[in-house]
């Protein structure tokens, strides 16, 4: 705005002064001025028709320029969706260097371009004369100026070629104006002729072309033309030209509608189904044949078959498999004939498949997890993620069209999804539920029967079982079940395979694989193949036998576990864990479908495992501890009438351990397969509810070891010391004396009698607890022993001849002692042994024997010379000797006095 | 606890300097077992092993000892009412040869005079590594009165030999002598009599105090 303001004062100031350039600039602002501003002017042009365009830029060279601006054409190009600006700016790039002289070129096409628009639009206005009066004369018209105007665009006036119209575009800067000018020409005609008419058979348009594909395309075609007209009464020609639209594509789909009821599905239905894509995409033709589609007229079978077909409480999918199977194959039929229908670029497929979704699997899904949802409950869990595997199998059993993009697969899986949204929040809920209450049951009818028997009859030693091995092979067995694909759930058999192929069918079926906590085997068609034995066998045994072999484990193991049985049971946990397991994998099939839903079913397992852990834990191997625990405190060996071979709560309780254990690594097992290898749960993030838990879980499981332990070493030095007091007989360490020195040598009953008491308990931990809280345990028992010993030995008289009793025990300890491998432990031992030779040495060497006695050394610091002074006090020939002795070492005694 | 008939008891000491291989030889003949890292011997240990000559049971009774007590006191106690003792060197180091000869006279020492005594080369399988020619071995056992063998506890060979070869000896002498003195009780043994070849009075009566 401000070069005009200026212009004029410049211009009146410019006449006085006589400078040259002053004049020079006075002499071209007088030229230039324009009545209206340009920015004014140009907002105008944006508003003219083409043909008023067209005269303004006559006017003036000025006008000319602004009419001419390649950004108002390209505007126009890029309203109809031809301005390809990635082309242009390649273009512009090519002809960098002969820039110059490609404008100068384009600047000649221009005035012929020009000259022949001009020619053309006044021919326009004189035929839209004419054909305001005589409606008959539009094709006479349009053809007139053809031969008329010499230019290489005549044959753009040929209907045929018009019809790819567009394809000719290119984007070239500079040009715009020629390219728009060449659609102008081709459908400006039509588009206006289109605008005038008064009724559908008016425009010329149906005339010109006869074939519906090509009319489909030039209406199209104007369509798109439509945007690019904004100038005056533009709203009432688009109008115009979508009732036309209109009245055309109801002729079209009544057409395709013929052929969809006669199924000519080549010929009309293929036929219309193109136009109508031409046309506008073909909505309205996908809408009319999914709607009317026959598919969701035929009852392919009831839901509630799954429930009637099924004993009482129960349900079968087998009818269900069979619906999917039937509508599956319905579907791909479908496909085919949307093939052979439809034009490429709309997938009809998807919206086919929405409405099946929406019509009929929806339908038959509800009434039926409804229905069974109020019978019972486990028929409900079980139909929901039965059917949900199926629908997700039929999923995949559908086969895409050529339309349908490579996204067809998640596409299905939404659509299955989509279904079967509405029931998943209640189904996890009521499957976290479930799990809760069977597994509380469960803990809680133990409980009671456990009060009921009461703890008496728990003490039931078991000898030369070999734990370990016992354990490694049940675990292993356990690991094998849990590896086991999933087997809770039916799977579809692959439809096709059916028809062809009976036998194979069969195989590629799983085995049915029965759950160990003896839930009813989901019946299934058998299919026999040629050789029904034959098969049946190859297919089934190798799949079963993990399943039984883990039953008769855990009975064996029950069994042998016997004695421990009323505190807590490995079986207990075993089904627990089972009951998980299936509701586990259950909900873990909704984890596939992602999303929120996804990831809700995810947490759901996670929950289901923490509840596990917890009932198991909290509920039940925690209470047994404690029991065990109480009973070890209790005890006191000399109140106990029948001493067997081990202490008994000490057994028991150490017998809690190692099922203790297992019952930890069968939940580690269980987690790893069934949470960290199937990406339900990140074993490395630890605030990952389910390793807290299990770590949680375990360290319960440590503390009550620990605490148990405690308690276990006291009792087990208690009978070890009562042992001691009943079983060491006055003469095994001072034998009467024959005169023939007649005596054999080996350990005494009490030594082998405590050996084998610790022993045993000791062993019985052995790989049951972790390494380090063995080690502290056997430490604890090995000086705890030690210490039972010395003040044994205290109390015993022993002979140079009871010596070698005495030593031979001492060796027994030793060997015994040797085997929990712990060094410091040992030299304790070795002490007990040197120290016992001091009772070998006769009498008549009392002198030396002094020496022994002060000889720390010999007893590697464990016994000081005092203490062992106070063990040669035992000697059954002390009084002989002490005074010897004590001369020999404080140099006093009887020789001093 | 073996507590089954025999007709003889005998005590035998295993004698020598540490790491010859005693322990080893005590372990395969009474248990048929070898300890390749077997630890030095704390002490004393005890076996006993029964086995037949002239169809008489005749147990024997072995100890252990450590090859380096210093006290005189226990190792006394070890030789007390030992009838054979069995010296064992290593035909592989010389020293433990040579050391022959003090265990030799620690024997005189303590020992009942009458014990027998045979001298063990053991580690006879180490060949290539023997520092004791079996000759020089043989003539010196001969020269001292004594019997010899070369064994192998590894490898088992001579060690049962050399157990028999004792025991039966020590049974000629025992039976010769109950029949020197047969009128003396002990002609006839019964089972479980224990054969002293020593006389209990001598020296062994501790009640015999130097006191005041």
């Amino acid at each position: 705005m401000s070069t005009f303001k200026r212009a004029p004062v410049t211009h009146a100031g410019g006449n006085n002064r006589n400078s040259i350039i002053t004049s020079l600039k006075a002499t071209s602002m007088i030229e230039s001025k324009p009545v209206l501003p340009a920015e004014i002017i140009s907002t105008i042009l944006d508003y003219l028709p083409i043909t008023d365009l067209m005269s303004f830029a006559r006017t003036s060279k000025r006008m000319l320029e602004m009419v001419y601006e390649d950004s108002r054409w390209v505007q126009r190009l890029q309203v109809m969706g031809l301005w390809d600006a990635g082309e242009a700016r390649k273009r512009a790039g090519i002809g960098v260097n002969g820039n110059s002289g490609a404008r100068k070129t384009s600047t000649t096409l221009f005035d012929a371009g020009v000259e022949e628009e001009r020619q053309r639009k006044s021919m326009d206005a004189a035929a839209k004369a004419v054909r305001t009066s005589i409606d008959g004369f539009e094709r006479l018209s349009l053809s007139t100026p053809s031969p008329a105007a010499p230019t290489p665009r005549a044959p753009m006036l040929d209907p045929e070629a018009l019809l790819n119209i567009f394809s000719g575009v290119r984007s070239i800067r500079g040009s715009a104006r020629q390219e728009y000018g060449k659609i102008y020409a081709a459908l400006a005609p039509f588009y206006y002729d289109l605008a005038r008419s008064r009724s559908h058979v008016d425009p010329v348009i149906f005339r010109v072309y006869r074939d519906p594909e090509q009319q489909a395309q030039m209406l199209a075609h104007l369509t798109v033309f439509a945007r690019s007209d904004w100038a005056q009464g533009w709203r009432q020609r688009e109008e115009k030209l979508v009732t036309m639209i209109g009245i055309f594509e109801n002729a079209v789909l009544r057409e395709f509608e013929q052929g969809f009821e006669a199924w000519d599905v080549d010929g009309k239905m293929h036929r219309y189904a193109h136009v109508l894509g031409v046309l506008n995409g073909g909505h309205a033709g996908i809408e009319l044949f999914v709607q009317k589609h026959a598919l969701f007229n035929d009852r392919l079978g009831s839901s509630m078959d799954c429930i009637n077909q099924a004993s009482s409480d129960n349900i079968t999918l087998e009818p269900s498999r069979q619906f999917l199977e039937a509508l599956s194959k319905k579907i791909n039929e479908q496909a085919d004939i949307i093939d052979r229908v439809f034009p490429p670029g709309e997938d009809v497929l998807h919206i086919l498949l929405d409405k099946v979704a929406e019509d009929i699997l929806m339908e038959y899904v509800t009434p039926l997890f409804d229905e069974s949802h109020e019978r019972s409950l486990p028929s409900y869990l079980k139909a929901v993620s039965g059917i949900f595997d199926q629908s997700m199998q039929f999923g995949l059993t559908l086969k895409p069209t050529k339309n349908s993009g490579k996204d067809f697969l998640t596409n299905v899986k939404s659509v299955v999804a989509r279904v079967f949204e509405p029931h998943v929040d209640l189904y996890l809920q009521e499957e976290h539920d479930y799990f809760k209450r069977l597994a509380e049951t469960e803990v809680d009818t133990w409980d009671k029967k456990l009060s009921q028997e009461d703890a008496t009859t728990e003490s039931f030693f078991m000898a030369n079982v070999n734990r370990q091995a016992d354990k490694k092979d049940f675990l292993s067995s356990f690991k094998k079940v849990v590896m086991m694909p999933v087997n809770v759930l039916p799977s579809l058999p692959p439809f096709g395979a059916a028809k062809t192929a009976p036998a194979n069918r069969f195989s590629l079926q799983p085995a049915p694989s029965p759950r160990l906590s003896g839930s009813p085997i989901p019946s299934r068609p058998q299919t026999p193949g040629p050789a029904p034995a034959l098969t049946g066998i190859s297919s089934s045994l190798p799949s079963e036998a993990p399943t039984d072999e883990l039953a008769a484990k855990a009975a064996l193991m029950a069994s042998r576990l016997e004695g421990i049985r009323s505190l807590f049971s490995i079986e207990i946990a075993l089904d627990l864990t089972h009951y998980a397991k299936s509701s586990i994998e259950r909900a873990a099939l909704f984890v596939r479908l992602g999303g929120q839903t996804g990831e809700e079913a995810r947490e759901q397992c996670l929950t289901i495992f923490v509840d596990l852990l917890q009932i198991l834990g909290n509920r039940h191997v925690k209470v047994g501890f404690d029991k065990a625990v109480d009973h070890l405190s209790k005890y006191n060996p000399r109140e106990v009438s029948e001493h067997q071979q081990g202490v008994a709560p000490l057994v028991t309780f150490l017998e809690l351990v190692n099922v203790g254990d297992l019952i930890s690594q069968m939940i580690d097992v269980f987690y790893e397969q069934q949470l960290a290898s199937p990406k339900l749960a990140d074993r490395n993030d630890f605030l990952d509810p389910a390793v807290v838990a299990k770590k949680k879980f375990e360290q319960m499981l440590d503390e009550r070891v620990a605490a148990g332990l405690n308690k276990g070493i006291d009792v087990l030095m208690d009978e070890v010391e009562y042992v001691c007091a009943t079983t060491q007989a006055p003469t095994d360490y001072n034998p009467p004396h024959s005169p023939s020195g007649n005596y054999d040598i080996g350990p005494t009953k009490c030594a082998k009698q405590v050996v084998d008491i610790v022993e045993s308990h000791t062993k019985m931990l052995t790989g049951s607890t972790d390494k380090t809280m063995l080690d502290v345990f056997n430490q604890e028992v090995g000086l705890r022993l030690f210490t039972a010993l010395c003040k044994h030995l205290k109390r015993q008289r022993i002979s140079t001849d009871g010596s070698i009793a005495l030593i031979s025990d001492m060796n027994l300890y030793f060997l015994y002692i040797r085997t929990l491998k712990n060094q410091e432990l040992l030299e304790y031992f070795k002490a007990l042994r040197e120290l016992s030779q001091v009772y070998l040495i006769e009498a008549k060497h009392a002198k030396e024997m002094a020496e022994v006695i002060a000889d720390g050394k010999r007893f590697g610091g464990v016994f000081r010379a005092e203490e062992v002074y106070e063990f040669a006090e035992r000697r059954a020939d002390w009084y002989t000797v002490k005074k010897d002795v004590e001369r020999a070492m404080y140099g006093i005694g009887c020789g001093v006095m | 606890m073996a507590n089954d008939e025999y007709d003889f008891l005998f005590k035998v000491v295993l004698i020598g300097d540490s790491g010859v291989g005693k322990s080893n030889l005590l372990s395969r003949f009474t248990r048929n077992e070898f300890n390749l890292d077997s630890k030095s011997t704390i002490g004393v240990e005890f076996a006993t092993r029964s086995i037949q000559v002239d169809a008489k049971t005749i147990k024997a009774q072995i100890w252990d000892t450590a090859g380096q007590e210093r006290y005189r006191a226990i190792t006394s106690a070890y030789y007390r009412g030992a009838v054979g003792a069995l010296l064992v060197y290593d035909i592989s180091k010389h020293q433990t040869y040579e050391n022959v000869t003090r265990w030799l006279k620690e024997l005189r020492d303590h020992a009942d005079s009458n014990i027998v005594i045979m001298l063990v080369g053991n580690k006879s399988d180490l060949r290539h590594l023997r520092a004791v020619p079996t000759e020089e071995a043989k003539q010196f056992a001969s020269e001292n009165n004594l019997s010899f063998i070369e064994t192998s506890a590894l490898d088992a060979s001579n060690v049962e030999l050399a157990f028999q070869n004792i025991l039966t000896e020590i049974y000629r002498i025992v039976s010769q002598k109950a029949l020197d003195n047969g009128d003396s009780a002990q002609a006839n043994l019964g089972a479980g009599q224990k054969i002293e070849l020593t006389n209990p009075a001598d020296g062994g009566a501790p009640k015999g105090g130097k006191c005041c």
